[in-house]
């Protein structure tokens, strides 16, 4: 019994050092601490790594930090924050950079969410769970790879506390098992809205399946006190929701079949839907048999992960991210159950070999015609070490101004500029491209006044449960776009040109507008190194350059 | 009984923590050996002693694995909550690495305590 048990603990072991490996280690290029912000691909990335570090220098999440959101100083924090303070806290015990910290724990969050839906399988047969573990490493496979490197930590991270529920549901008959119940829901609530509306569905189905069983009395208490608890302790988050998100996006029916993103289907599985397919049907008959919970969640999110159907648009999709670990015991079922009909008695050893012979060809790239692979890659990102230089440098040495950014080639995502903890404006690209077309130097350029709206149109609070938008409000006084118009270059106080491009006619110009502001005693260059520049304007509001044709 | 189980469950922590520490020198062997102590430490101590403890609360229908998955989750539940909730009242977010892991120590040495 003893080595059984060992032999279990350190086959989860391995697994759990796979998909680090496969998810983490290797796309952090084998590190844990980086000079700048490490595997960054997309502007949500910085989003979140801007935010959570906000929150760690202003010691709460009462509201954004206004380089966030556009320079005020009133904005409620209205993004869901429980993700954001376990990131900074981590950051504060470990040592980590917040960059470093709050991206980490996302990949162990979701090595921890494999472990624990294998529990919910393991309930109803441990061999099956042995059987589909290694299937959630295709979290790491390409497309839901994007709910990493693209930013989607939110999503990712509430889905963790959403299988925690599922196996908080499964184990209902816990004494007080409430406790857990609340726990889970108010974490999902608190990390990603999207995903308690995932478990209030997931909590339907599962009430209707345990009331045909007649076996509904508990969960029915538990779940109603749980309920009136997490609703309890997340009611100042939710009214903060309430006027913010659920205001701006609310819930309409419609269809969407695609989604910019690289999308995860079923046919994704490729030649692994064979076995996934015995176990889908075999699931179909096993429902009725006790602590068959897992096969519920299957069925369940895999219904939910087509919701672009029903009016759930882009959230579905991020729903699919973990359909490899939701759907992971169809493959066990699959697997176990043709196994059976050859072999009667499969051996615990026989299903970890099987185990581990899957999941090291869900990593073989040689394998990605026929089998989906996991996506691994070394990434720097966005960043350089000489533009994080320019970002650090704003936050050890300016505590206010308004900083122009020029054209950068990563300057379009935008929350990356948020790091020089300053409310960045940026000269619209295509305005850009076309002046430099005309051969022109100008004072007035379209500039974007960047901010992190989200929709949610700068909210502030007027009272509890009244909120102004100062987006609104702005937007009423000032008919012209309020976002991106034309704005005089010489009104701000710092401009940053990058030197070099993938297309040097771009850094070029910058420079040319750079060596135009120079001419004026008052604009000084203050920091500078081999990729970028910063201009110090002493006197903003006077007339700053020279207007004219350049040939 | 009770102090076998702890006794035991220590020496599985104790397990945990060194096949922890040999897996991430392996996994991300470009990094110092000390940034790799530190951060497995800091993941101890706010994400799995605080929820391993309080999962004593049901030692006798959950098993070690059990109490040591879904204890992780509870921690990371309770301390992002937690930390969310005293922020807004006025204690830095500095202090809640240290407090938060404290108070769910203390509360899950009463539920041993009281739990015979």
């Amino acid at each position: 019994m003893k080595t059984k048990i060992n032999l279990e603990s350190i086959f989860l072991l391995i697994v759990f050092s796979v998909m680090l490996w496969a998810g983490c280690a290797i796309f952090f290029n084998h590190e844990l601490s980086h000079n700048f912000p490490f595997g960054y691909l997309a502007s949500d990335t910085y989003q979140h790594q801007v935010r959570v570090e906000s929150i760690k220098l202003m010691g709460n999440y009462k509201y954004e930090a206004p380089y966030i959101v556009a320079g005020y100083e009133d904005n409620v924090g209205f993004y869901q924050p429980l993700l954001y303070h376990i990131g900074a806290i981590f950051s504060y015990v470990s040592g980590l950079e917040t960059y470093d910290s709050a991206y980490l724990l996302i990949f162990i969050l979701t090595c921890f969410a494999s472990l624990i839906m294998y529990l919910i399988i393991k309930q109803f047969n441990k061999h099956i769970a042995i059987l589909s573990l290694p299937l959630s490493l295709l979290v790491f496979s390409q497309a839901p790879y994007i709910g990493f490197t693209w930013g989607h930590w939110p999503a990712v991270s509430a889905q963790f506390f959403l299988i925690t529920f599922f196996w908080t549901l499964s184990k209902i008959n816990l004494k007080n098992s409430f406790i857990l119940f609340t726990v889970f829901l108010s974490a999902t609530i608190l990390t990603h809205t999207s995903e308690a509306v995932f478990a209030a569905m997931f909590l339907f189905f599962y009430f209707i399946y345990k009331f045909i069983k007649k076996d509904y009395k508990v969960l029915f208490k538990q779940a109603i006190i749980g309920s009136i608890l997490s609703f309890t302790i997340c009611f100042y988050y939710l009214v903060i929701f309430k006027f913010t998100w659920a205001r701006m996006q609310p819930y309409s029916f419609y269809a969407m079949k695609a989604w910019a993103s690289p999308m995860f289907g079923i046919p994704s599985f490729k030649y692994l839907l064979i076995f996934m397919s015995i176990g889908f049907i075999i699931s179909l008959f096993y429902l009725r048999k006790k602590k068959s919970t897992a096969f519920l969640v299957g069925l369940v999110m895999l219904l939910i992960g087509y919701s672009n159907y029903y009016g759930f648009g882009h959230r579905s999709f991020q729903a699919r991210f973990f359909w490899p670990i939701y759907l992971s015991i169809f493959l066990g079922a699959g697997i176990y159950y043709s196994i059976k009909l050859i072999i009667k008695n499969i051996h615990t050893i026989h299903c970890i070999a099987i185990a581990i012979v899957f999941l090291v060809i869900l990593n073989l790239s040689t394998m990605s015609s026929i089998l989906p692979v996991t996506a691994r890659f070394t990434a720097q990102g966005l960043m350089s070490q000489q533009h994080w230089d320019m970002f650090r440098w704003f936050q050890d040495n300016v505590d206010s101004g308004k900083t122009l950014f020029f054209y950068g080639d990563f300057y379009g995502q935008k929350a990356i500029l948020r790091n020089t903890h300053l409310p960045p404006y940026r000269v619209g690209t295509n305005y850009f491209t076309s002046i430099l077309q005309n051969k022109t130097i100008k004072r007035e350029y379209l500039i974007s006044r960047l901010g992190d709206h989200h929709g949610v149109k700068y909210a502030y609070r007027k009272s509890f449960f009244e909120y102004g938008y100062h987006a609104e409000e702005e937007e009423s006084k000032d008919p012209t776009y309020y976002y991106s118009k034309m704005r005089d270059i010489c009104t701000f106080d710092y401009y940053i040109f990058d030197k070099v491009s993938q297309q040097p006619v771009f850094a070029q110009y910058n420079m040319l507008i750079a060596s135009e502001l120079l001419k004026k005693e008052w604009i000084q260059p203050v920091y500078g190194n081999d990729y970028v520049i910063v201009l110090k304007n002493n006197k903003p509001g006077e007339d700053c350059i020279n207007e004219k044709r350049f040939n | 009984m009770k102090k076998d189980l702890i006794k035991k469950d220590l020496v599985n922590l104790s397990y945990i923590l060194l096949a922890g520490i040999v897996i991430l020198k392996i996994l991300f062997y470009n990094e110092d050996f000390p940034t790799i102590l530190r951060t497995l430490l800091a993941f101890f101590w706010l994400f799995i002693l605080p929820g391993f403890s309080l999962m004593y609360y049901w030692e006798d229908k959950l098993n070690f694995t059990e109490r040591f998955l879904i204890g992780v989750a509870a921690s990371a539940a309770i301390i992002g909550t937690c930390s969310y909730y005293l922020g807004l009242i006025g204690l830095d977010i500095k202090y809640h690495g240290i407090l938060l892991p404290l108070l769910l120590l203390a509360i899950g040495s009463i539920i041993i305590l009281r739990k015979k």
